[in-house]
């Protein structure tokens, strides 16, 4: 039995690329079984899937604790908890144009997913490239290489012709530019690291005793940074419909923890400058 | 958007299954609520139903609406399906009792979610298990598969005994898990299945008015409640039937009440239900692997076969997925209710994840109150 677990956020369509990747088994002849991992926990939460497929029937019912594939659909690296479940000698796959620089005791490749998407017009609601079918060329070609013809197929069952065709398209060009890196050294203290410092993204956690420590921050794919024309006048804190701003001691202060990156502030933000809206990393 | 009938080997969550399963039943009434994690039902049997005009779909304002609408559409002689989850089932109590009381044959689906409070979305069993004494039979399914063909045999169950079943599967480890299911030909299901024929006196005629359920006498009412009980008694018999008849028809085993795996001679047993029965089969590879029982006709409960089977088992496991407080969880009080020693070990309360692991740390255990496993700080 070979395990799979898929990273990204709410909206990348993780879950319709674990569902993609267990129909294109399938039809290889392959028993399959995916399944998301939900939370309460929306659009723009990391998130995760997972894919199991066998020659026998798959009865185990839990969730994966160890992989021997992790592929990771959103353009920013995946978490390193994730990489943390790899079995040794197991394969990355990760969205990215260029070389990815960490190594360990596990295969690498990439594929420039979210360029593909965006060169065929794949796009989200909001305008955001949708790497994940381009991504799942490029498994197939690493797991199942003559099964791409099974990937179309499931693309075609599973998204109406419009959508279908330019995905197709990109899975097919997923499958021709999806690159493997020769592991050169071991180095298993993965960290990403962010292009710029950023506070950490906080870790979801409910509780019912108090729904402050809900740190709902998690769930954002953009946060506002605060600039140096900012003159405190706190029209921001007045709109920001998560009360995560608040003027303090002369000085706007963001709740990262509850943030959700909706971008309000920098829209109502009187002063040129004074607001900018930064991608967040997973 | 309309969508085509799924045929042979395919790829289907649990809920697709299930709708998939209603359709090939030709269900003529389809009385909807959505709730997570059974939405997925209610919006896939709208897509399969969308261009068809044998099938109402019919969208109500509540999952009590829902209930009230599909009972008296079955009493009218037409097959009904309906859905829910959760404080759904719940907030249904009052109609699930009518239900079994006035005989009706209604087939639902419960995605099994925990029950506020907290609030979660993830899966146990206390919602269904809550209604396990409202006179419905309770089916637990463990995979897509599974949850297609108990919903074909409910209806041929439901309809023979005269009783509502309540087909149950695990929300998200079943509801949302995508894996290899064999839909049946449409002919297949036509001649395992027969049309809804209940017994004329039975049905509304409104050449022949009365009311049904007025105010009996005290002894009267007794009656009812124990036509019920033998009903249940003798659904035993037709779920076994329904089973052997599903597997020789369509060429796949059936599990009926109970599902056996490893050794019948092991000296230990684990006895689990849903998805938990699955995933206990990991152990058969262990060193001394236990005997496991997967409980799928939860009621009718089958007490003697599974006291039979622990006969010569001298330690018993019972796995709940349901808390029952200030008593031993609902499967652990039943397996001892017919005579077998068992320690009860509830887990996996509010989705908490249920490995291997965990099910050796509960065949570990003993005691005779109910011991609460995976509850991590």
């Amino acid at each position: 039995m070979q395990e799979m677990l898929i990273t990204g956020r709410g909206g990348e369509g993780v879950v319709l690329a674990s569902q993609l990747l267990a129909d294109t088994f399938a039809r290889g002849g392959f028993y399959v079984q995916s399944f998301p991992e939900f939370k309460a926990e929306r659009r723009g939460a990391p998130l995760s899937a997972f894919l199991r497929w066998d020659d026998e029937p798959i009865r185990r019912r839990y969730k994966l604790r160890e992989c021997d594939v992790l592929m990771s659909i959103s353009p920013s690296p995946p978490p390193a908890r994730a990489v943390a479940t790899l079995r040794p000698g197991g394969l990355l796959l990760v969205n990215r144009e260029t070389r990815f620089p960490h190594c360990g005791d596990w295969h690498v490749a990439h594929v420039p997913g979210s360029g593909i998407a965006r060169r065929h017009g794949i796009l989200s609601a909001e305008g955001r490239p949708m790497g994940n079918v381009a991504v799942l060329g490029a498994a197939v070609k690493l797991l199942l290489p003559d099964g791409l013809e099974f990937l179309e197929q499931a693309i075609r069952s599973r998204m109406g012709a419009k959508i279908a065709e330019p995905n197709v398209v990109a899975a097919q060009e997923g499958y021709r530019l999806c690159a493997r890196q020769h592991t050169v050294a071991t180095d298993s203290s993965y960290e990403p690291e962010p292009a710029v410092a950023r506070p950490p993204l906080p870790v979801f956690s409910a509780s019912f005793m108090d729904t402050r420590v809900n740190n709902t921050g998690s769930w954002s794919l953009e946060r506002p940074a605060l600039l140096a024309a900012c003159n405190v006048c706190g029209l921001c804190a007045l709109f920001c419909p998560e009360g995560a701003m608040r003027r303090e001691d002369g000085t706007m202060v963001i709740d990262f923890d509850h943030c959700k990156g909706c971008g309000i502030c920098e829209d109502v933000c009187p002063v040129q400058n004074a607001i900018t809206m930064e991608e967040v990393l997973v | 958007m309309s969508m085509e009938l799924p045929q042979g080997r395919t790829v289907l969550t649990g809920n697709e299954a299930a709708a998939v399963a209603v359709v090939l039943a030709r269900a003529q009434q389809i009385a909807c609520y959505p709730i997570t994690p059974q939405t997925l039902i209610v919006e896939r049997l709208a897509d399969l139903t969308a261009e068809r005009d044998d099938i109402v779909f019919a969208n109500l304002d509540s999952e009590h609406s829902m209930f009230g609408y599909a009972l008296a559409a079955e009493r009218a002689g037409v097959r009904c399906f309906a859905a829910t989850s959760s404080q759904g089932l719940l907030y249904s109590h009052e109609q699930l009792h009518r239900a079994s009381r006035e005989r009706i044959p209604l087939v639902a689906v419960n995605v099994n979610r925990s029950v506020v409070a907290p609030w979660s979305l993830e899966p146990d069993l206390a919602d269904s298990m809550s209604e396990r004494d409202t006179g419905w039979i309770q089916l637990y399914c463990s995979s897509a598969q599974e949850l297609l063909d108990s919903i074909l045999c409910a209806y041929r169950i439901a309809e023979e005994a005269m009783l509502p079943v309540l087909v149950c599967a695990e929300g998200f480890l079943v509801s949302h898990t995508a894996e290899t299911v064999d839909v049946p030909s449409q002919a297949a299901v036509d001649s395992f299945l027969p049309p809804f024929q209940p017994p004329e006196d039975w049905l509304l005629d409104p050449n022949r008015p009365r009311a049904f359920s007025g105010l009996p006498e005290p002894n009267d009412y007794a009656t009812y409640q124990q036509n019920v009980a033998e009903a249940h008694d003798l659904a035993r018999t037709l779920i076994a039937e329904a089973a052997s008849d599903f597997s020789a028809a369509f060429g796949r085993e059936k599990v009926a009440s109970l599902e056996l795996s490893g050794d019948p001679n092991a000296d230990t047993a684990i006895v689990a239900i849903g998805t938990i029965g699955e995933t206990a089969r990991e152990l058969l590879t262990d060193d001394e692997p236990p005997l496991v029982v997967r409980v799928h006709a939860y009621r009718p409960f089958p007490g003697e076969e599974l006291a039979s089977v622990l006969e010569h088992v001298s330690h018993v496991c019972v796995i709940d997925r349901a808390p029952a407080f200030g008593a031993p969880g609902p499967l652990g009080e039943d397996v001892r209710a017919y005579g077998v020693t068992a320690t009860d070990v509830v887990c996996g309360l509010g989705g908490s994840d249920v490995t291997p692991d965990t099910l050796r740390r509960a065949l570990a255990a003993s005691g005779r109150e109910a011991i609460y496993l995976g509850v991590e700080a």
